[in-house]
């Protein structure tokens, strides 16, 4: 599989190196040096295939931080097993030390807990955890008095205690069935965490028409339970999962009165037969550690304004742009179709300007129905903001920017005008970004029906649900 | 101390000191010595990540930091004594093997399954023979140890040990061993040994991993008690069962389908590499599971809201199944749409993704899109957006109109480089429907000068100074549309005699293509204009030029027109030069069914990635075939033996050239290589490959199906010619 895994600095030094195969050579963090990270600096790097192969040899990487994860194989290699692995290190580290920066050796050691032949084992933070001999680098977890495990002797230098004691339990856990969840947790107050998150994506031309929008969602959780519980969720009624029914299910799509996950993804601990057959989440949950559940996605029906159902559109933006005489005047106009009864928070826009538009106060001309508006000079964009924005409201902007050319001033025609803005190198007409906050709402009308926790003992437990939607990239064409 | 302070590049003489120091000091206890002595295996360990091999020096050392007491029962300080013998352990053979017997002590004993685990790891990963020597002993025990982990750790450990020194492995039997494991009561076990295999197969041509009937249902319930890299090792090993029923096969992938909703990438991958080659073993299987394409594309639509890297992974293996088994994938077009922000190799492939997915149903929208990216400023997405409209033309003879409209629209806006790509792609469109768009040839016309030189107008001081070079291909699709429609253009003589100015200059591809053309338009209107313009360019082809190939070329036609002096009309020469013209089609973005197959089997690889056969990618590499079965519905075609040229042909419609795969072999442009070495043949066929190929240079599109053979049949011969040509050039100069 891996067959050499390395980890460099943005300058291209070496600071882990894990070297599994040795019919390799030892220079290939060199390599991918000159080969990359040169190029990256460069500034070619938005051209870079995730992908690099000389020869036989590939290497696979990712950028986190300023710090290159590298992979590099030899042969034909499962490519999705690696570039998965790699991104599971990464959180799997950021879940259970400090910083990456300055522990590089504690790096080292759960890679080589994580890997064995270069194939991925049991990443679970909760059996890894045991395996790190440095603890004052572990992220604290609230300290938990494990009653079963007496591998915790307390001595006047608990340092060395803990580490010559072998972690038996965290060896029984990665190889146990559930390697997410040891046995005998207690808590005194058993409860769950769950957050459901959205984020609306839309793609909007300048006459307020959509070309594409979608929702993404995400269940967040992090439980504190006691002993081995199966947890049990239900959807809402309206969610069903229209892959299953062939075309039949399509035409209640249009009449918006269904809310369609259109394809969900779940975490490792859920069973994915249970769900097949009955439509119930069913699993036994990692403990005390935040995890991302589910996934899902809502395929917006045709989106049209005036339905009340699936999913609405939030905001609509007209924006007219036009350029003349080095001069461009945005006249942008905004709606809001949500319920009087709500209202938004945190509304921006984000309106791209020219790089060679004058940002000196006294050279553009602002006019705004409503809320607050700031240029930003180092971004390129001017921003409307709104700290609350009520359903059915209406506001609007006008604003004027003179173009500074740094050509000499030749007679002015609209065609020149024309030809600076459409020189790539002047201004490449990004989108505008429109962002808000929805609190307590699910765009996609999606809702946790029921959440029931199965143990033996039958403890109560405490459920704290909220609902979150946001904008993803909402974006306007002009 | 935090670990920063490891990370400084030190000499393997200051450690020594440091430890010397540790020893004679008396006033220290146990602890503290026991923490100074990790704070120096740690630099150690540091030094070696950061690859200072000077550290070998340090052998001694750490063999007694194993060997003595406290440390050796101290886990912290074993770890990275294992750390450093699993690095340095081959290069000190003599060292290594005085700490073996005491490791090899404690890997049988009965301690913590944990602590022999990391022996064993330790152990099979130094590459020496002696080590493997006297590890084939022990394991006989350890795979069959009462701890699983011990076990899981076993089956790689046989692994390695094969990888060190098969023939020991074989002696020992420890594939034997391995096989037993699979069926062990531990899922993690399973999973390894299965992983174990499947690695040692990849590697030996002799061996082959065989799942049978009742071992796949077993792996089958094992699939649901572990974690997500056991159940991709046991998902990936389930294609090596070979079905004997169809009912077989619709069984496994049954059981297969709930996966695709895994959150993990590689799970999802491997369950869709599965199933479709189970897929080949039912007659129709979208029969007997209806819901499965809706199934498979949503899966692969949820990959898209991955990471850049995973998303790039996932949309070209989305390509693939789309190549080899679309009635597989229901995709809707509209979530492969471009985000402003995705990376640009993401939108490359989105952008295939899309052209693939075209068909009339969704033609409006889709051109709406490519709309978007043609206007879209950023120049190379523009152009591949224009050429996927020009290609779509093609593609789809019923959306011919719309896209050739989209086009002129295009052009209209007076951008030169997307006049250029336009004109590129028009000009196969021509090709297509020889005769359906005469009008818009007019207009293509108009934007001549755009198209040609990058922007004539001396007088805009804006745009002087980045004046792109003008487009050869650009140029040659102008040049051949005005030789080939010189009747139907006003004025087509002066244009073409303005257009082919600089005709000394201009590219090899345009000169040749540049004699054709002003030939044809003498040939089809004759005239005092075309004839001045035929004869000024053959007299620059003939004397001016040093090309041999190009020279000769002019001298054909000379001799050609001044073959048949009694023929005022030059009937003759008509026929040859005017001769009716292939037939395009995109059938060549295919690829071919053998190499289709192998790359089914290996879906989520690199080699998915790049498209090509596996062998092509990876010369060592094991080639996989679809094995034979009774319920196998598509027998599997040998590979042919044109399989050079089936392999070199263009895979994608927009060739994506930032994957930097350095695999672009010199046989993809063997169509290019042809046109200039096609040379002494009989005239007509000559003329014909000629414009073939000259035509071919210039699409992006594998437009050039046809040529590569009549290329390859002649290379041979023309190669010779040429050479000698160059020779007597040279030794003119």
């Amino acid at each position: 599989m891996i067959s050499e895994f390395f980890i460099l600095n943005s300058k291209g030094g070496l600071v882990v190196s894990k070297s599994i195969k040795d019919n390799l050579r030892k220079n290939l963090a060199e390599v991918f040096r000159i080969q990359v990270i040169s190029n990256i600096q460069v500034g070619s790097s938005k051209n870079l295939s995730p992908v690099l192969t000389l020869g036989s040899t590939s290497f696979l990487y990712l950028k986190y931080n300023d710090l290159f994860f590298v992979a590099v194989t030899r042969s034909n290699q499962d490519c999705s097993i690696i570039l998965e692995f790699m991104y599971k290190f990464v959180d799997l580290l950021n879940s259970i030390i400090l910083t990456i920066k300055n522990n590089f050796i504690s790096v080292g050691e759960i890679l080589d807990e994580v890997l064995d032949n270069g194939y991925p084992q049991t990443m679970e933070p909760d059996s890894i955890r045991h395996c790190i001999s440095d603890e004052k680098l572990q992220k604290r977890k609230n300290i938990r008095k494990n009653t079963n495990s007496g591998s915790e002797t307390v001595s006047d230098s608990g340092l060395i205690s803990r580490s010559t004691s072998f972690p038996t339990e965290a060896n029984q856990l990665s190889t146990s069935d559930i390697t997410w969840r040891r046995e005998g947790i207690k808590y005194r107050r058993n409860e769950i965490f769950l957050d459901v998150h959205e984020k609306i994506n839309l793609l909007m031309n300048a006459t307020g028409q959509v070309l594409n929008s979608y929702i993404d969602g995400h269940i967040q959780m992090k439980t504190r339970l006691s002993g081995m519980p199966i947890c049990n969720i239900g959807l809402n009624d309206s969610t069903q999962i229209m892959s299953d029914m062939p075309t039949n299910g399509f035409d209640d799509s249009l009449t918006g009165h269904v809310t369609h996950l259109s394809n969900c993804n779940f975490h490792q601990c859920v069973s994915l037969t249970k769900f097949d057959t009955d439509r119930i989440i069913r699993f036994v949950p990692p403990d005390d550690e935040k995890f991302e559940l589910m996934s899902y996605r809502c395929q917006a029906p045709l989106p049209s304004i005036h339905t009340s159902q699936g999913i609405n559109l939030p905001f609509i933006v007209k924006p007219i742009v036009t350029t003349s005489f080095a001069r461009i005047i945005y006249r942008i106009h905004i709606h809001s179709l949500y319920s009087r009864k709500f209202s938004s928070k945190n509304v921006e826009l984000k309106i791209p300007i020219p790089k060679d538009a004058s940002t000196n106060s006294r050279s553009y001309k602002i006019v705004t129905s409503l809320g607050k508006t700031k240029v930003m000079p180092y971004d390129n964009c001017l921003i409307w903001r709104f700290s609350k924005y009520g359903g059915d409201q209406e506001a609007s902007l006008e604003a004027e920017f003179q173009i500074q050319s740094n050509a000499t001033t030749t007679p002015g025609n609209a065609l020149m005008a024309l030809a600076i803005d459409q020189d790539s190198e002047a201004w490449k007409k990004p989108p505008i970004q429109l962002h808000f906050e929805f609190n307590m709402s699910s765009l996609s009308g999606m809702a946790i029906k029921f959440l029931k926790v199965e143990e033996p003992t039958s403890y109560s437990t405490v459920k704290w649900i909220n609902y979150i939607s946001k904008a993803g990239s909402y974006e306007i064409r002009y | 101390m935090s670990d920063a302070k490891c990370f400084t590049r030190l000499k393997a003489s200051e450690i020594k000191t440091e430890l010397e120091t540790l020893v004679e000091s008396k006033k220290a206890n146990g602890t503290h010595r026991l923490t100074v002595r990790r704070q120096i295996l740690k630099k150690i360990i540091a030094n070696i990540n950061l690859n200072n091999s000077d550290m070998v020096h340090l052998f001694p050392e750490v063999v007694d930091t194993v060997l003595t007491e406290p440390y050796a029962s101290d886990l912290a300080c074993k770890k990275m004594c294992y750390k450093y013998f699993e690095a340095f352990g081959a290069a000190r053979p003599e060292g290594t093997l005085m700490c073996l017997p005491s490791m090899l002590r404690e890997l049988t004993g009965t301690g913590d399954a944990y602590a022999r685990s990391l022996i064993l790891r330790c152990l099979a990963g130094i590459p020496l023979k002696q080590v493997a020597e006297l590890l084939a002993e022990p394991i006989r025990g350890l795979i069959s140890d009462e701890d699983p982990l011990v076990r899981k750790t076993a089956c790689f450990a046989i692994s390695k040990l094969y990888d060190c020194d098969a023939k020991l492995a074989a002696r020992h039997n420890l594939i034997g061993l391995l096989n037993d494991r699979l069926y062990d009561e531990n899922s993690h076990v399973v999973a390894s040994a299965l992983a174990s295999l499947s690695e040692i197969t990849e590697k030996n041509n002799t061996m082959k991993l065989v799942v049978n009937d009742s071992h796949a249902r077993n792996l089958l319930t094992v699939l649901h008690r572990c974690n997500e890299w056991s159940q991709c090792y046991i998902i990936s090993a389930l294609t090596a069962y070979v079905p004997q029923l169809a009912d077989d096969a619709l069984f496994v992938v049954e059981k297969l389908v709930p996966l695709l909703r895994h959150a993990n990438t590689a799970i999802v991958l491997n369950a869709l590499k599965c199933i479709i080659y189970l897929s080949n073993y039912v007659e129709d299987i979208t029969d007997a599971m209806p819901v499965l394409p809706k199934r498979l594309g949503n899966a692969m639509v949820s990959l898209i809201a991955k990471q850049p890297e995973l998303q790039f992974l996932a949309l070209r293996n989305v390509i693939l199944v789309l190549l080899s088994k679309p009635h597989l994938l229901d995709l809707d077009v509209k979530m492969f749409f471009c985000k402003y922000d995705d990376t640009l190799y993401v939108k490359d492939t989105k952008l295939e993704i899309i052209y693939l997915l075209a068909n009339a149903h969704n033609l409006k929208i889709v051109l709406k899109e490519l709309e978007e990216y043609a206007t879209e400023v950023d120049v190379t997405m523009a152009r591949k957006a224009v050429r996927a409209i020009g290609n779509l033309a093609i593609k789809l003879p019923r959306g011919a109109n719309a896209c050739v409209q989209l086009i002129l629209d295009l052009v209209a806006v007076d951008l030169p480089h997307i006049t250029q790509e336009a004109v590129v792609v028009f000009k196969n469109v021509l090709r297509k429907y020889p005769r359906e768009f005469d009008s818009a040839i007019q207009t293509f016309i108009k934007y001549t000068d755009l198209a040609v030189t990058a922007l004539p107008s001396d007088a805009n001081p804006f745009v002087n100074h980045h004046a792109p070079e003008a487009d050869p291909d650009a140029v040659a699709a102008i040049v051949w549309i005005l030789g080939q429609y010189c009747a139907t253009i006003d004025g087509a003589v002066t244009i073409l005699d303005r257009v082919t100015r600089d005709f000394l200059t201009d590219t090899i591809d345009v000169q040749l293509i540049t004699l054709t053309a002003v030939t044809k338009v003498f040939l089809q209107l004759p005239s005092k204009d075309s004839e001045a313009l035929l004869i000024a360019r053959l007299k620059l082809a003939t004397e001016e030029v040093d090309n041999p190939d190009l020279r000769e070329r002019g001298f054909f036609y000379w001799r050609l027109l001044s073959s048949f002096p009694q023929d005022a009309s030059y009937a003759n020469a008509k026929q040859i030069v005017m001769n009716k013209l292939p037939v395009i089609s995109t059938d060549s973005d295919k690829l071919d069914v053998a190499i289709l197959e192998e790359l089914e089997l290996n879906i989520g690889t690199l080699a998915s990635i790049y498209l090509k056969p596996v062998k092509q990618v990876f010369r060592l590499a094991r080639t996989r075939i679809l094995p034979q079965s009774a319920c196998l519905v598509r027998k599997p075609r040998p590979v042919a033996n044109d399989q050079h040229d089936a392999l070199t042909r263009k895979i994608s419609p927009i060739n994506n050239p930032d994957l930097r795969a350095n695999l672009e072999l010199h046989g993809s442009y063997a169509g290019r290589a042809g046109s200039r070495d096609d040379f002494s043949r009989s005239d007509d066929d000559f003329v014909e490959s000629f414009r073939e190929t000259s035509m071919s240079s210039s699409s992006s599109l594998g437009l050039n199906k046809g040529i590569a053979a009549i290329g390859n049949v002649n290379r041979s011969l023309t190669r010779t010619g040429s050479m000698i040509g160059r020779k007597l050039t040279l030794k003119k100069n």
